[in-house]
């Protein structure tokens, strides 16, 4: 990997020549910022990927079953595993969405799970992404331009090749089109991950649209062109549940397409992740998901959660109370890195004033052990330093559950920061798989 | 322009129309600069009442410099090229993300030609770029009418600017016969009569006498642009 390594500043040059940015609004006001990469990647084995391959396709099954039933029987709920209060009060669930079966039954097509390893090498699940998880086109691009700098790296090292993430996303939109073309929806240029909207249309063969370039008449979505409307198929929508359609969600959103939902309700349109797949990948309900393996799958679930309390069970509020200062707090309605504390490090006056937050509203709260998890070699001019890193796991469902076998591997760039996402200003590494 | 929403087709056609000017304003500016370094002060005045833009500027140096790297002066050079990204950006999977490269790196070099010492050797890597994108394009968009929908951009854009600035007039017949052949591969709309105006000036277009007309069939040739 050193030939590799070596060429570090020249495959940054590369990305920043390919415009690989994500955007950041701060102070009200858009920038974007090239994406730093380490061309040391993660390097995971043949063993070890097996074990995780089938523990996120495990896992990516149950959500989506957990999915229909919420939306439908609800018999998790009847049947005791999780709360009924807990999983409707989520504010990922749309009461919309009730009652609306999507395409072959998948409510959850591009899932990103984030995971990190410990030191002993066993991987934990932090977070499951069920909605727009970003970030499959940075290694994607990223490889491509590793194998023109360092040819014989990928020469010497048996690397599976990631570079067919855009005929599985094709084939996800494919295998769910209800008659027409295949669209990926965008809010626009000024999103931050619209390098990723673009270019993953590039890859895939779809169309990037915005609001404008899509209408409704007689619960059928069309694409605006000039060689005429062309109805459309499937829809991978990179727009919030809430503002995709003004007519069912916020009645505010200039991003949407009005009479979207009554499109998807009639099933004449597949939508990508589907809406109200939030009641899924909120970060409280993330502590049930390894009950879900057990009672939809019948199987024991093959990968952990980080160990997890729910304040809003007497028994967990009374741990989470003792044993404070250990724990990270994670706030359910914040994402992006945002609203995670480690209560350690708080002063004595904010950590208290946490504490009664927690009290008093216990379900917007969830409290995790730390996991002193890997850091990994990132280089630097004066030479490679550890960083903590964590691994977003891409899982598409199509016809079959397939995970792509790569990942975006995120760091951190401060010595001892375990906030890893790029808009706090981490970087990336490409993830190998190998083949033996 | 800002407030419609612009297809892609119509995106195709103003990249198309800000990759030329900016290389033909390039060309004209590097010209101006050499005549500069003789004290040969640059008419910029005309300039731009030729092109019908504001000159908030008193000097030629002071005009230079700023029609060329100033971004807050919605007329410069790096404005333009600015127009030309925010059109190619939203087109990456028509043009492919290869073309659109060549743009991207246009960007970055006149970005660092506005704070360099040698801007004047960066200027002529931002026209490199641009050439390479054209060329790109011809490879890369495989759709036939997007791929003539960008040329009739280019083709439009330098017949303006011949009749606006006299900019290489001896060469305006044969760019006229040009576009009446990329004409027939675009799926924009065009304004009838204006197109035969434009087709009986074509072999002898004299913009001297004809310059009013010749920019009023040019400018209003395509109804949807």
């Amino acid at each position: 990997m050193q030939d590799l390594v070596a060429h570090t500043a020249r495959i940054n040059d590369q990305l920043a020549r390919y415009g690989v940015k994500f955007g950041i609004y701060k102070d009200g006001t858009f920038n974007e910022r090239l994406f730093p990469f380490d061309a040391i990647a993660r390097v995971i084995d043949a063993k070890d990927w097996a074990l995780l391959e089938q523990g996120l396709a495990q896992r990516v099954r149950a959500l989506n079953a957990f999915l229909a039933d919420i939306y439908g029987p609800r018999e998790i709920i009847q049947d005791g595993i999780v709360p009924e209060d807990f999983a409707i009060s989520s504010p990922g669930y749309l009461a919309p969405c009730v009652g609306i079966m999507p395409p072959k039954g998948i409510y959850s097509h591009i899932s990103g799970i984030d995971l990190v390893q410990a030191r002993d090498g066993s991987w934990y699940v932090l977070e499951d992404n069920l909605r727009i998880p970003s970030g499959a086109s940075y290694p994607l691009i990223s490889r491509d331009i590793c194998r023109r700098c360092s040819p014989e790296t990928f020469r010497n090292n048996d690397i599976v090749d990631n570079r067919n993430y855009g005929a599985m996303l094709r084939e996800v939109m494919d295998n769910v089109n209800r008659g027409g073309i295949n669209v990926i929806f965008t809010p626009g240029r000024y999103n931050a991950a619209y390098f990723e909207h673009s270019y993953l249309a590039e890859q895939a063969g779809a169309i990037l649209a915005e609001a404008g370039d899509l209408y409704v008449e007689d619960e059928r979505v069309y694409y605006k062109s000039f060689e005429g409307d062309q109805r459309v198929g499937a829809i991978y929508r990179r727009v919030s549940d809430e503002y995709m359609d003004p007519t069912c969600f916020l009645p505010e959103s200039v991003i949407g397409i009005p009479n979207l939902m009554s499109a998807y309700r009639a099933g004449n349109v597949a939508l990508l992740n589907a809406p109200g797949n939030g009641a899924a990948d909120d970060k409280g309900i993330y502590y049930f998901v390894p009950r879900m393996v057990e009672y939809y799958l019948d199987e024991k679930p093959l990968l952990h959660n980080a160990p997890t309390y729910l304040p809003m069970f007497d028994d967990d509020l009374a741990y989470v109370m003792d044993h404070f200062e250990d724990l990270v707090i994670k706030d359910t309605a914040e994402a992006g890195g945002y609203g995670v504390v480690f209560a350690g490090t708080l002063p004595s006056e904010a950590r208290e004033d946490l504490r009664d937050k927690v009290r008093t509203n216990p379900r917007r709260w969830i409290a995790q052990e730390i996991i002193d998890f890997c850091e990994l070699p990132v280089h630097l001019a004066e030479g490679d330093v550890p960083r903590k890193a964590d691994l977003r796991a891409f899982v598409l469902t199509g016809r079959e559950t397939r995970v792509w076998p790569s990942g975006l591997t995120r760091y951190s760039r401060e010595e001892g920061n375990a906030i890893v996402n790029s808009s706090q200003g981490g970087g990336f590494k490409d993830t190998w798989i190998l083949k033996s | 322009m800002d407030s419609e929403i612009l297809s892609k087709t119509n995106r195709l056609f103003w990249l198309g129309r800000y990759v030329e000017r900016t290389i033909v304003e390039i060309d004209i500016m590097m010209d101006a600069y050499d005549r500069a370094i003789d004290r040969e002060p640059f008419d910029f005045r005309t300039f731009c009442e030729q092109l019908e833009i504001e000159c908030p500027y008193e000097t030629s140096d002071e005009f230079i410099l700023s029609f060329l790297f100033d971004e807050d002066y919605p007329c410069s050079v790096i404005s333009t090229l600015g127009y030309a990204y925010d059109n190619a950006i939203v087109l990456r999977e028509v043009i492919s993300s290869a073309s659109l490269s060549y743009i991207q790196m246009a960007v970055n070099i006149m970005q660092s030609a506005a704070s360099g010492v040698a801007p004047m050797l960066e200027l002529q890597s931002v026209v490199d770029m641009l050439y390479a994108f054209r060329g790109c394009c011809d490879d890369r968009v495989l759709d036939t009418a997007n791929r003539y929908t960008i040329k009739c951009g280019y083709s439009v854009e330098y017949i303006d600017m011949c009749i606006r600035l006299n900019y290489h007039v001896h060469t305006l017949d044969v760019e006229l016969a040009r576009l009446q052949t990329r004409l027939q591969n675009t799926p924009m709309r065009r304004d009838g009569k204006r197109l035969m105006a434009l087709l009986g000036l074509a072999p002898n277009p004299d913009p001297a006498s004809n310059r009013e007309l010749l920019l009023d069939c040019v400018e209003g040739l395509f109804l949807d642009a």
